[in-house]
């Protein structure tokens, strides 16, 4: 008798948690993956989400699909986009997101916020801004997959080749919410076939306030992280071009009179490689010019480049965190007022290793 | 007063390594960053060692207290307080053993729902989970041992995971090491010590080790290992995270685990989660096998019966924790109780213990 009433309760427990522990069911045949997701500015408080939804043809070719919908909240947007779907979409496989120049001036704090508080969001999904609207560009195919894919490829392309600075998800939080640190990310723009990138978006806060130019952005990846594979070109007095590649940088960074208002030297090394050269010859002396203009442009653009950082508050390379890393007692606030007042110097020493198979 | 106990049923004394790591390494790993980060910023690291030597000098009280009684805390009660006020305290020590059994196995489930499942409820989860503590509870005390053992080696590939954010982390988040007060240390500690609780159970499962006195070096190999695994994981996290970023994160050891990648799977996380029930498996068992081993003791009840009573009560408390801020405050309560009783209360009965002797050689 006891016997079978434990075997009774057993059954009982199993099959009870077995009917009521369910979770919804979500096969990859019948949800959609957005692969990419991009926000436009419609009016004050409501934005545009565009959703890119891959469509996975018989013929095993990859079509793309995009669905728009306008909300105050960008997951509600998600909703709405849901209503237009056949399939249940979900957002665990976005890749890239994307905000229009005028809702990152805006500010996209709030649009953030979704995806940091989502636990199906990889932290190393990759945010970029668009110059023009981000419903366009999602619009159009590109290449042979789907544009969410497409461009998480090419950002990822660029980034390892060294042409656009290192950012995801994790690195534009952690600036986001640092007391000193602002944020910054990659700019693109499509132009006729093709997306391509312009420079660089720098915030204030979640604001998007200015453009570094691509000229600028050699000295910027120089000077934010240690490039292992950077390119860089110049013009010489004498109207001749030189290409200088497979660049190694390294920066270190001395700070002086934590006390009081702090003086920050950094010394930049760079290492490279000359692929190209339009001039005759590469002989010693040759190289020497170039070498001193390399690192006289250097100095030139960190030097203008600080000055519009100090003008507008920002500080996107981190100036604070590293006077904070070097003072005890270190208060946030004075620094913050100080900051346009900080002397902050770059020195440049460009070696040239090689010149590649002729002289 | 001590209870002889078969040959049969005690374990090897290099076992309370893994009993000892087992029990400390559990839920608080997922978010033990938190506690400390919130006080003391990036000399969290250095709370960890000052809370790993403490654990360390506790272990050495408790087996100070053990080899000379030979029995366990019910006994060291008893012979220190005299039989009613001993049995008061042990009763009020096992309601603080049931009330972490309960925190541990709710955080868990709150983390599931948080990271996985949304919808799954709670009680179907701990419901399972208790049955299957029952199961292994009953086997003895052998089963639950054999249980920890295998919850230390089997999960313990996870630790090639907190290397995975190195190379997104920036450690100059470090510098300048010692930049807080004393105070701000020692209330991080308080914020924190719970994270590495688990080794009062000793008091427990002293009297089933073979040759228990010679298992003191095992018992400081285990914490030694906890305390360097800790220590990893905060310092990793510290140059993971923004101080800004990581006052806000709830869970950092599992925002840390979004950063992997993997071709076969996307989000990491469902498998660390998942594997994380290994580890809590033998926490909880211990946990309830030390309460009802002591209320059997006391009151010389059968143990399979008292179990029951005490998962009854464990699955009605965690279905009744349903909101984040409940359990979170909930969570504070048993922290703040459980600092004070380990790190205040077993050194307290250490003295009391000691003197008691003095004072009887004397008389």
């Amino acid at each position: 008798m006891k016997k079978k009433l434990k075997i009774a309760a057993v059954i009982i427990i199993i099959s009870s948690a077995y009917l009521f522990g369910r979770v919804q069911r979500q096969i990859l045949d019948d949800i959609n993956m957005t692969s990419a997701i991009g926000y436009d500015y419609v009016d004050k408080d409501t934005v545009k989400a565009t959703a890119v939804l891959p469509v996975y043809k018989p013929d095993q070719s990859v079509g793309n699909r995009t669905i728009t919908a306008s909300d105050e909240l960008s997951k509600k947007t998600l909703s709405k986009i849901n209503r237009q779907a056949a399939r249940q979409v979900v957002n665990g496989k976005t890749e890239v997101a994307l905000y229009s120049k005028k809702v990152a001036k805006q500010g996209i704090g709030g649009l953030v916020d979704s995806l940091q508080r989502d636990p199906s969001i990889s932290e190393r999904m990759m945010i970029v801004v668009v110059d023009g609207e981000a419903n366009e560009l999602l619009n159009k195919k590109y290449g042979d997959r789907d544009t969410g894919v497409y461009l998480s490829m090419l950002i990822e392309q660029n980034m390892k080749a060294g042409l656009v600075p290192k950012t995801n998800l994790h690195q534009f939080l952690n600036d986001y919410n640092s007391e000193l640190k602002d944020p910054f990310l990659p700019l693109i723009e499509q132009k006729n076939e093709d997306i391509y990138f312009k420079g660089i978006a720098l915030f204030k806060d979640d604001h998007y306030v200015k453009s570094l130019r691509q000229d600028q952005q050699f000295i910027f990846q120089a000077l934010s992280e240690n490039l292992r594979l950077g390119t860089y070109k110049l013009r010489l007095k004498n109207n001749e071009y030189a290409a200088i590649e497979n660049i190694n940088t390294k920066n270190s960074y001395r700070v002086q009179n934590v006390k009081g208002i702090p003086e920050i030297n950094i010394h930049v090394k760079v290492k490279g490689i000359i692929r190209e050269y339009t001039g005759r010859k590469t002989d010693e002396k040759e190289i020497n010019l170039i070498r001193k203009q390399v690192e006289k442009d250097l100095e030139h653009q960190a030097a203008a480049m600080i000055r519009t950082f100090q003008r507008l508050k920002i500080d996107p390379l981190g100036f604070g965190e590293q006077v904070r890393s070097r003072t005890r007692n270190f208060n946030d606030r004075k620094w913050l007022e100080h900051y346009s007042d900080v002397k902050i110097s770059v020195r440049a020493k460009v070696s040239i290793i090689e010149k590649g198979v002729v002289d | 007063m001590k209870t002889a106990i078969k040959n049969e049923f005690l374990v090897s004394p290099f076992l309370v390594f893994f009993l000892m790591h087992g029990m400390q390494y559990g839920v608080g790993v997922l978010g033990f960053q938190r506690d400390i980060v919130k006080f003391v910023g990036h000399d969290a690291w250095i709370s960890i060692l000052i809370i790993g030597i403490l654990v360390h000098i506790i272990i050495w009280m408790m087996y100070s207290m053990l080899n000379k009684d030979k029995g366990d805390l019910i006994t060291i009660h008893q012979r220190t307080f005299g039989k009613w006020l001993g049995n008061l305290l042990s009763l009020l020590f096992i309601v603080y053993v049931l009330a972490e059994s309960i925190t541990v196995l709710r955080s868990y489930i709150e983390i599931v729902q948080v990271w996985m499942f949304p919808l799954l409820k709670t009680w179907p989860f701990a419901l399972v989970f208790l049955l299957s503590v029952y199961y292994v509870v009953s086997g003895g005390f052998r089963i639950v041992t054999g249980v920890c053992f295998l919850s230390v080696l089997l999960p313990s590939y996870l630790i090639l995971t907190f290397f995975v954010p190195i190379p997104f982390s920036n450690f100059r988040n470090l510098l300048p090491i010692f930049d807080h007060s004393i105070y701000e240390i020692a209330k991080s500690i308080k914020g924190a010590a719970i994270s590495f609780s688990g080794f009062e159970y000793l008091l427990f499962y002293y009297s089933f080790i073979k040759r228990p006195a010679s298992s003191q070096k095992w018992a400081h190999y285990g914490n030694l290992v906890t305390i360097t695994l800790y220590l990893l994981v905060m310092i990793v996290t510290l140059g993971f995270f923004d101080q800004g970023y990581l006052k806000k994160v709830l869970w950092p050891t599992l925002m840390m685990w979004k950063i992997i990648e993997l071709p076969f799977v996307e989000r990491f996380e469902l498998i660390g989660v998942t594997s994380w029930v290994v580890v809590m498996l033998p926490i909880v068992c211990l946990m309830l096998w030390s309460a009802s081993r002591g209320i059997k003791e006391m009151f010389k009840l059968q143990q399979k019966k008292v179990l029951v009573f005490l998962l009854l009560i464990c699955f009605l408390i965690c279905c009744l924790l349903m909101e984040r801020e409940t359990i979170h405050q909930y969570n504070k309560w048993v922290a703040t109780v459980g600092f004070y009783t380990l790190f205040g209360y077993i050194p307290f009965l250490f003295v009391c213990y000691h003197l008691r002797f003095k004072v009887r050689k004397k008389g």
